[in-house]
């Protein structure tokens, strides 16, 4: 277990390297070809990247998630090695599954991707994670996939696979649990610091200048029916058309990535605007 | 001639004036508000904010959020003021080492008058960017009652923030100043002042050739606008508590936009008989939705809600003319001070109280300014004949046998002054007597502010009560103090003039000069970056624009399509320098790019 040094951002993992590719489908179950039937096609377009992060963000692993056995053996010798293949799963290599290079999955490739430059194209780690929370996530996936048994984990184990995979804010979430239990866990405040770091550049990226000016774009009487948190709406009450994103980060007295977060997901539902 | 601004150093809100064109005007800050909060706030990240900006996140952010700094300038830490003040107030206040005030935000400790200093220095910054030159010179505004070394501090204060304070006058003298510009007029007028977060009633005599006389001034340094807008949060919060059975106040940012919301109800039920409070989302229910918050209030609920908080100035303002021995019928005129006094409820309290409907020629959130930046003005001109007779703001005295306190001049003396008395030895033999200078209005000697000590020695040696010792006390125009103590029979003499403290030792005080400076010069440069940035980012946007039509327009010569690639390269450098943040850069590529948008500009119109 590394106690020294922070932990090391996964430029590249040499185990994964070893594997060029990984096969989603050993992560989840053949799909009932009744319910292939009922089922509304999808798209088949890839995500952008953009659409990528978005889904890394707004699927936080829920506790059913946290316990449940990723399988999928993305372990990096470079985080200790401790992470091993799951060998209750099977390769199933005619399952429907993406190839995904998950190689490429360094911090750099996904802030470039938060970029406008993004390849829609691209097959990568992120899609990787975006697909396994919809495996594990019912409400995320809708009936596609039946839940994975829950299962005990590690959950440093499961913290250092979901970093290295690229779920930072998964990541996050566990580091998050874990320093609630023990505060003084220090591989656990460098992994919660070094994805803070990663998602503030992500957020920041996707915001552009903080010189810019929000506007609130739905009347005021329309505003209550939207669905919207009380942290939102507080947000949402700074937003007077004159205050820069700088300016109401500054106010909000919130953790700077919670609010980075929701405004950028105010804008996502046009609740409003920047200029 | 430089300018003099005129600042007026609220308790929660500041605003600063000048005179121009021979009339005073009040300098709208960055927002286009005339006032601006007097809040200092220390982010997570370490950024300072000063006045509305300070304001919007002073609940959430309430242990690092400086408000009412004027109630702790200048005191001892060991005043009832002080403690009252810890009681009441969020962030930390810390002895100082020299028995001063010190405030603790974010791990690093300040100076009160360091604090006040970054509001003057915004005030300093509103009136240079108005003014387009520096500003250094300033009159700053101190309540009436202020004792020497909260005026000291406030002086310091001004020298931390960059500025010559050439004066510093009472609030009530400037409020009479500015409503008495411009006419010749001798009366006596009452000024109330209620403000944010105190309240202070003055009496003032206008004399003939612009000579004003404070004649009485009371006041209560914990009642204001605050108190107003906490009964409108309670109304609201106990409300909510009914309807849905949650305590808005156990949330933060709910108490924050409770707190915005009543501020903002309460300015507007000033001018509407009702308004409504609408605030959608302010906090989660425990079903995992979000709960929102509408409520009309009417102004008779307003009035109901404050009734005690209007009747407690009144009862202020009958004790200080009972106490100066004024009738209400000697009063010609009221003007009204401090936003709290748009309120209707409390003109026609006023009204009723006095007799008479207040004034109405003078803008009450502006006023004291607008009177400082006039007695600047006047200080620069030496053809002006204006003649301001101060007050003392309190007893000053000498400890006395049994630590009781022996007032010389009373509160309330026109200075300059003059007084002695005679006292005598309290002990046989005794051949030393030590005299404490005392300023207050308490019997005990020990419930007032010790100015300062000095002992007089070489007395014959005699039974108690046979040496006699003459104490003076002397005030000069400029508040100086002076107070001697004469042998009478030796005429052996001792002398001290009392030297006014802030509790900052004189390194403190310039080591806090340099460091304002230093964070002003980055100010300045931060800004001159941003200001590139946006000229930059608009020229690029102007180039992008007329791009296309200039590319066809110039595409049959090889030199257009030669200044076209020339430009895309400008483009690309100056892009990617406003992309990296880099201000060197930015203002490197200033200059290509504004003369490639002349270009462009040139082509598009010939050819149009």
């Amino acid at each position: 277990m590394p106690t020294q040094d922070p932990p090391p951002l996964p430029r590249t993992n040499p185990a994964l390297k070893q594997h060029d590719t990984l096969d989603l489908g050993l992560k989840t179950p053949r799909p009932d070809p009744k319910a292939e039937k009922n089922r509304v096609p999808r798209a088949p377009a890839v995500p952008s990247g953009w659409e990528q992060l978005d889904e890394i963000e707004a699927h936080k692993p829920t506790e059913e998630m946290r316990d449940t056995s990723l399988g999928l053996g993305v372990p990096g010798p470079s985080f200790g090695g401790d992470t091993q293949l799951d060998p209750s799963f099977e390769l199933e290599p005619e399952a429907p599954t993406r190839r995904i290079e998950v190689g490429k999955s360094t911090r750099d490739d996904l802030l470039s991707l938060a970029g406008p430059h993004s390849d829609p194209d691209s097959n990568d780690a992120l899609d990787l994670v975006s697909r396994v929370d919809m495996a594990l996530d019912p409400s995320i996936s809708g009936s596609l996939v039946p839940p994975v048994p829950p299962r005990q984990r590690d959950p440093m184990s499961e913290l250092r696979e979901r970093y290295a995979l690229g779920d930072f804010s998964g990541a996050l979430t566990i580091a998050e649990g874990m320093l609630e239990d023990d505060p003084d866990n220090g591989d656990a405040q460098r992994y919660a610091e070094s994805c803070r770091d990663v998602l503030r550049q992500m957020y920041a990226a996707r915001l552009g200048a903080l010189s810019q000016v929000p506007t609130v774009t739905i009347p005021g009487e329309q505003l209550r029916w939207l669905t919207l948190d009380h942290r939102s709406g507080f947000l949402l009450s700074h937003v007077d058309g004159v205050s820069t994103l700088e300016e109401i980060l500054d106010v909000s007295g919130m953790n700077p990535l919670d609010a980075m977060r929701i405004i950028w997901d105010l804008l996502q539902q046009k609740v409003i605007a920047l200029r | 001639m430089e300018r003099v601004i005129g600042i007026d150093l609220g308790t929660t809100n500041s605003c600063v004036a000048v005179l121009e064109n021979g009339a005073p005007a009040v300098i709208p800050n960055r927002g286009g508000y005339k006032t601006t909060p007097s809040m200092v706030a220390i982010t997570e990240a370490g950024k300072k904010l000063v006045g509305h900006i300070a304001k919007r996140q002073a609940i959430t952010n309430a242990e690092n959020t400086v408000f009412a700094a004027k109630r702790l300038i200048g005191r001892k830490f060991s005043s009832p003021q002080v403690k009252n003040a810890i009681a009441t107030s969020a962030y930390r206040i810390v002895e100082g080492p020299h028995g001063d005030v010190r405030i603790s935000l974010r791990n690093k400790t300040y100076g009160v008058a360091e604090i006040s200093a970054m509001i003057l220095q915004e005030m300093k910054v509103i009136a240079e960017d108005y003014l387009g030159a520096p500003v250094s010179k300033a009159v700053i505004t101190v309540p009436a009652y202020f004792n020497d070394n909260q005026r000291q501090a406030t002086k310091d204060a001004g020298a931390i923030a960059g500025l010559d304070v050439i004066r510093i006058i009472n609030e009530p003298t400037a409020a009479a100043l500015a409503y008495g510009f411009g006419k010749d007029l001798e009366r006596t007028v009452a000024v109330y002042d209620l403000g944010g977060g105190t309240f202070d009633i003055s009496v003032l005599e206008i004399g003939a050739h612009g000579v004003f006389r404070v004649i009485a001034t009371a006041g209560d340094t914990f009642l204001g606008g605050e108190d107003f807008d906490a009964r409108v949060i309670d109304w609201l919060v106990e409300g909510f508590q009914q309807e849905h059975n949650i305590d808005l106040r156990q949330d933060r940012m709910a108490l924050q936009r409770l707190k915005d919301a009543a501020e903002k109800a309460k300015c507007e039920l000033s001018a509407t008989r009702e308004t409504e409070i609408n605030l959608p989302f302010i906090i989660s229910s425990g079903r995992n939705e979000a709960l929102h918050l509408q409520r009309v209030i009417s102004r008779e609920v307003l009035d109901s809600l404050c009734s005690d908080l209007v009747e407690r100035t009144v009862d202020i303002c009958r004790q200080t003319l009972q106490d100066a021995q004024l009738g209400k019928e000697e009063i010609e005129d009221v003007v009204l001070v401090g936003g709290m006094t748009r309120m209707p409820r409390i003109i026609e309290q006023v009204a009723e109280f006095f007799g008479r409907e207040p004034c109405k020629g003078v803008h009450p959130d502006e006023v004291v300014a607008l009177g400082a930046a006039i007695q600047g003005a006047a200080l620069m001109d030496q053809k002006t004949e204006m003649v301001l007779l101060d007050v003392t703001p309190h007893t000053l005295g000498i400890m006395t046998f049994g630590s009781n306190f022996r007032g010389l001049i009373p509160q309330n003396t026109t200075v300059p002054t003059s007084r002695s008395e005679i006292f005598t030895t309290s002990r046989d033999n005794q051949t030393a007597v030590k005299i404490l200078v005392m300023q207050g209005e308490h019997d005990k000697a020990e419930e007032n502010e010790l100015l300062g000590e000095f002992v007089l020695t070489g007395l014959r040696k005699a039974a108690k009560g046979q040496v006699e010792i003459e104490v003076t006390f002397e005030i000069n125009a400029d508040g100086i103090v002076s107070v001697s103590a004469k042998d009478m029979e030796t005429g052996q003499k001792q002398a001290i003039q009392v030297t006014a403290s802030s509790g900052l030792t004189k390194d403190e005080l310039h080591n806090m000069i340099e460091a304002a400076q230093g964070e002003m010069l980055e100010r300045r440069a931060s800004e001159e970056d941003e200001a590139s940035k946006q000229e930059a980012q608009r020229l690029i946007a102007e180039i992008e624009r007329l791009f296309p039509q200039v590319e066809q327009i110039v595409a049959s010569s090889d030199f257009g399509r030669d200044a076209t690639e020339k430009a895309r390269g400008i483009l690309q450098r100056a892009r990617d320098a406003v992309a990296r943040g880099d201000a060197a850069g930015i203002k490197e590529h200033l200059e290509a790019l504004g003369r490639t948008a002349r270009m462009f500009r040139g082509v598009v119109q010939k050819t149009s």
